[in-house]
Formats: C-alpha cells, structure tokens, sequence
C-alpha cells in the first residue's frame, strides 16, 4: 500500500467523522484511530467560531423613507456606483418622498465595493444603500 | 419669544386648523393633516384648540428653544432627544432657554404635531396661520422651515396649569394596511354597482403619488360614470374623487378648492388621522357606513375628549409654580 494511499484514507476518514477504519487486503492490515480531541475538532466545523471575527460592512444608509434614483434623470449616469470614491457630503443618490426629491449625501468616506440598492426601488430608514470598503 | 430652527428636517410647517373661511375666493384650506393628534398636542400644552403648532413630516427638525417654555410633541413618534437625553411624545415638557431639541426619524406613523404652550405666533393671513406652500402664503412666509428661521412665541411664560398631568398614551400606528369608514360621496349613485361593490371590497395601494394635497390609490382601476361633464363642485377634506384614468385620489389638506371628477366616497372624519399618519406603499380598504353612524363616531370622539381634557387637568404633585416672578427671584439666591 502506497504511503499517498494511506494519507487519502486519512483525510477521507477525518472528513467523516468515523472514529476507526480498518483496512485490509492480500498482506497489509491497516488499523486508523482517531484520538478524542481531533474527533472534537473534526466533528465540530467552525463557523460558529469563525461568525465573530467578520467585522461589521459599512455601508450608506437611506435617511429617509421613500424611492430611491442612482441618478439625476432617466438619462444621467448614475451618481455613484461600485469602484467610485465618495467623500463625506457627496450626493450618491436622490430620494423621492412626499413627492419631493432629496439628495442624499454620503455621511462617511470611502470606496463603492457593491451597490445594494436598485434605481427607483423603495427604501425604508436605514435601508443600506451602498458598501463601503 | 422665539425658537430657532437648526435643520428643518424633510418638512416641517406652521399649521392650525386651516384657513376654511376663504374657499369661495379660491385659497385652499391647507391646515393640519392630523386633526387629532393637532388637538392633543394643543390639549398637553393647555394651548387654545386652534393654536399654532408645528407639522412634521417623516424626517424631523432640530430647533432651539431661545427662552423657558412647555412644549408637546403627538401623532407620529419616534427618536426625540433634548441636549442628547431621550425626548418624550405625548407629554408636557418644560424646556430650557438654550436647549436643543432633535426630532429624528418617526417610525410609528408620519406625522408628528410640536405644540409649543400659548401657540407659534406667525402672523394670521386671512384668519389662520396654516401654511399653504402651494400659494406661497400663511405660517413662515408661506414656506417649509429651513436651517436659520426664527419663529415667534405668544407668550414668554413658561408656566401651564397642572403640568404634572398632562400626559396621554401615544397610539401604535397600522404598518401595513388601515382600514378607512368611508359616507357615499355626492356622485355615489352615479356609479354601476359593480363599482360601488368593488371599491369597499377590493384594496388598494398608496402610491408615491401621495402628499399633503391628496393620495393617489392604485391597484385597482374604477370604471368611471359617462354622464358628461360634471360642473365643478368644492371639494373636502377626504373627499375620494375618481378621474378618467380609473385611479381614485383622497383628497387632503392642501387640496385645490373646486374639483370636476366625479366622488364616489368621503372619508369619515374619524379616519382622516389613520390616513395622515399612513405611508406610501400600504394597502388601504375602505369600508362604508352611514353618514349618522359617521356623526355619531365624531361626537363620542368629542366626548373623549372632553374626558382627556378632565384627565389632564387634574392637579398632581409635580405642578410648575405659577409664581413666576417669585420663583425668577429665588433663583437670584
């Protein structure tokens, strides 16, 4: 039995959870055991671990509740949208409440990664509107 | 005697209870949306029914208070705070000269009334201080308060009777769907049956469409009657006129004084505060009752008034002095 062989049985059998293998043919028997704490380990994933340490996004938020247009009119390019820099006090957005149109202007600095927000969609306070990197 | 706008917030107006007595000559009513929030916050406040308060909208302002008064905020609630600390609806609030009070977002309902005790003093324009932005006239120079307006106070005492009492429970606005009482409107009977049947049995949605002038309501198109042209008749307060397009609009406090299209229903006055504090978006259904059962619904809101009235009129232990003189002297020691 090939050396390869076996550390495939091992990773196969850590990913399992099984406890114990034995293999056998012609002139090899092979006996594999796990020890308690790998077991723990192995059976446990982690991403109940893993969940605290991804930190918070930040992201633009709506200010108002309403409809919401990435851009001027129909025709413009939108104000902002993924990969733009924005600056405190931009205008990434306007909307429409109580049919009046509000900008809306960023209230921290930084780099569009994802625009989470469709052009003329409904936005409720705080909806977040843009991720920041 | 005055107060000062910091950040007028999405909209905000001086408003009162409307300026009924000029229709004829063609200036709309404009007022508050919400009559019955507008007469609790004037009640906490000990204010004249018909006193001046502040309307906002959604997005509330920030203002300084220049001298010592009692104020009360109703309708809509939501974050409040003064000089940081949590701000209460629903309740009189003394309040310093030079403190600072941030209306933010309103999250239950959308329209919250600032009662300020002896009533904003805008100038009255043809009896009422209400603004009616549309015609540029009445409240703060016919417009919504901005960033640097100072208004003026009626009075510069800051003392109520019975402070210690006046306080009610705030309301839990409907979020999702309000269901309006509705009369028959004056062309009623101008519509199929058909009609009438569905308009209270279906629902509606309120469109964006939607301000201090009137709601537009989609989701379902009425058949509107062929019988000509109508001659152009006043319009009121709830009033749900359905034009060609099939879609109804109720109208509201900044309506136009004459309307054309042919009414299908009114609200109820005892519904109109569910509409004022109802955001685009939700489902509306309208269910019919008689115009008696409307009157009568008015009187026992009258009557429960009157009994809130009595409620908040009792002494209670936390009074303010109304030695105002005498308590200024004391503190000089």
């Amino acid at each position: 039995m090939k050396i390869e062989e076996i550390k495939a049985l091992m990773d196969h059998m850590a990913a399992s959870g099984l406890n114990s293998l034995v293999y056998r043919d012609g002139q090899t028997t092979l006996k594999l055991t796990k020890t308690a704490a790998p077991v723990a380990s192995a059976a446990k994933p982690t991403p109940a671990v893993q969940q605290p340490t991804v930190a918070p996004k930040k992201t633009l938020k709506a200010p108002l509740v309403g409809i919401f247009y990435a851009s001027a009119t129909p025709d413009d390019e939108p104000f902002v949208k993924a990969g733009t820099t924005v600056k405190v006090g931009q205008t990434i957005g306007i909307i429409e409440a109580m049919k009046m149109m509000h900008e809306v202007k960023a209230d921290q600095a930084g780099t569009i990664t994802q625009v989470l927000v469709g052009n003329e969609q409904r936005v409720g306070f705080d909806d977040p509107l843009f991720e920041l990197d | 005697m005055t107060l000062t706008i910091l950040n007028g917030g999405l909209l905000t107006t001086v408003q009162d209870a409307g300026r009924l007595t000029q229709q004829a000559s063609g200036f709309g009513v404009a007022g508050v949306m919400d009559p019955w929030a507008f007469q609790l916050a004037n009640l906490l406040v000990a204010n004249s029914p018909q006193a001046a308060v502040l309307e906002i909208t959604s997005v509330g302002p920030t203002l300084q208070f220049n001298q010592n008064c009692v104020i009360a905020l109703t309708g809509a609630t939501g974050q409040a705070s003064l000089d940081g600390v949590a701000f209460p609806f629903y309740r009189a609030q003394l309040v310093q000269a030079g403190q600072r009070l941030a209306i933010k977002q309103l999250t239950n309902g959308l329209r919250s009334y600032l009662a300020v005790a002896g009533g904003i003093a805008v100038p009255e324009v043809m009896g009422s201080r209400a603004t009616s932005t549309r015609y540029q006239l009445g409240g703060f120079h016919g417009r919504t308060l901005q960033s640097g307006d100072v208004l003026p106070l009626a009075t510069d005492t800051a003392y109520i009777p019975s402070y210690g009492s006046r306080q009610l429970t705030a309301p839990t606005y409907a979020t999702k769907q309000i269901t309006v009482r509705v009369t028959p409107g004056p062309q009623f009977d101008q519509f199929s049956t058909a009609v009438q049947q569905a308009f209270v049995q279906r629902a509606f949605t309120i469109s964006d469409a939607a301000d201090r002038m009137g709601y537009r309501l989609t989701g379902n198109q009425l058949k509107v009657p062929q019988t000509g042209n109508l001659l152009s008749e006043g319009t009121f307060f709830g009033g749900i006129q359905v034009p060609q397009n099939g879609e109804p609009i109720i109208l509201l406090a900044d309506r136009q004084t004459t309307g054309g299209y042919p009414v299908i229903a009114v609200v109820a006055s005892i519904d109109l505060p569910l509409l004022a504090q109802a955001r685009p978006g939700m489902t509306i259904k309208f269910t019919r009752i008689t115009i008696e059962a409307a009157q009568q619904l008015l009187q026992k809101q009258q009557q429960h008034l009157t009994t809130l009235t009595q409620q908040v009129q009792r002494p209670s232990g936390h009074d303010l002095s109304p030695r105002i003189a005498a308590s200024r002297i004391a503190r000089l020691f």
